[in-house]
């Protein structure tokens, strides 16, 4: 019982968070790049560098999940991103979620699913 | 019949009014997040062989100059993330970085000699057909 807690669920719940923090990051990413700048006073966008720490520091919890949780179990997980930020863009910058977008999503979702049981 | 017409192009301006108000992602973003996709692996691969190079030694990781090959890959990248997300949807641009799958695929067979199997081709392929819907469409707006 224990055993499948630290395995599975753990390493569930950190890509989770991983992944979310990791579509925010680009959330912001997006946010800061409509603002002008250019590169030398690129870390002056607040946006830009929330979206840095979120999308760089997403790797933490994803790298702590690895150590629990075998690698063919946590990477299709990581396919999760994909949907988050389809969400978010949705939500927050009003894109249009056509039906191929979301089709194209879930093969791109199954290819790293087929990648990831290939690397076992 | 004049009328019929009218309305049509009426419909048809309306059309392109709206069409302005739709950020659609250019070709210029789609090949700057390709590339970033292309630097962003090959900074993974430099951490890779940085790692093996110092026998997974953390301490001595940090003077394999390796490593700051990968971070300096993984910076650049990320600038050309930002000037694709300028001139593009996030939910189009974002997709893009499964490629990065593709590329580390290419990369183990060239420098790390892994074979890939017919499991791991499928799912390449599938990506690549995912990805094309996805642009194929947000470039018509629709």
């Amino acid at each position: 019982m224990v055993k499948i807690i630290i395995k599975i669920l753990l390493p569930t719940i950190l890509v989770m968070v991983a992944t979310i923090m990791g579509a925010f990051g680009s959330l912001y990413l997006k946010f800061g790049s409509k603002k002008r700048t250019d590169i030398k006073n690129i870390f002056k966008n607040h946006q830009i560098i929330i979206g840095f720490v979120l999308y760089g520091g997403s790797t933490v919890p994803f790298i702590a999940a690895l150590k629990f949780g075998e690698l063919s179990f946590v990477y299709p997980l990581t396919a999760l991103s994909y949907v988050w930020v389809t969400l978010l863009s949705k939500k927050y910058l009003k894109e249009r979620i056509t039906k191929n977008k979301v089709l194209g999503i879930i093969m791109i979702m199954i290819g790293i699913f087929l990648i990831s049981l290939s690397s076992k | 019949m004049k009328n019929k017409i009218s309305k049509k192009q009426k419909s048809i301006i309306k059309e392109k009014k709206n069409e302005k108000h739709i950020i659609r992602t250019s070709k210029a973003a789609i090949i700057l997040v390709i590339i970033c996709t292309l630097l962003t692996s090959l900074g993974q691969l430099s951490y890779k062989l940085a790692l093996t190079k110092s026998e997974n030694s953390i301490v001595r990781v940090f003077f394999n100059p390796l490593l700051y090959l990968g971070l300096f890959l993984y910076f650049i990248g990320a600038l050309l993330l930002i000037a694709a997300l300028k001139q593009g949807e996030l939910s189009t641009i974002y997709s893009f970085i499964a490629l990065g799958f593709i590329w580390v695929s290419f990369f183990s067979i060239k420098f790390l000699n892994e074979r890939i199997s017919v499991l791991r081709w499928a799912g390449i392929l599938l990506i690549i057909i995912g990805l094309i819907l996805i642009t194929y469409r947000s470039n018509k707006g629709g």
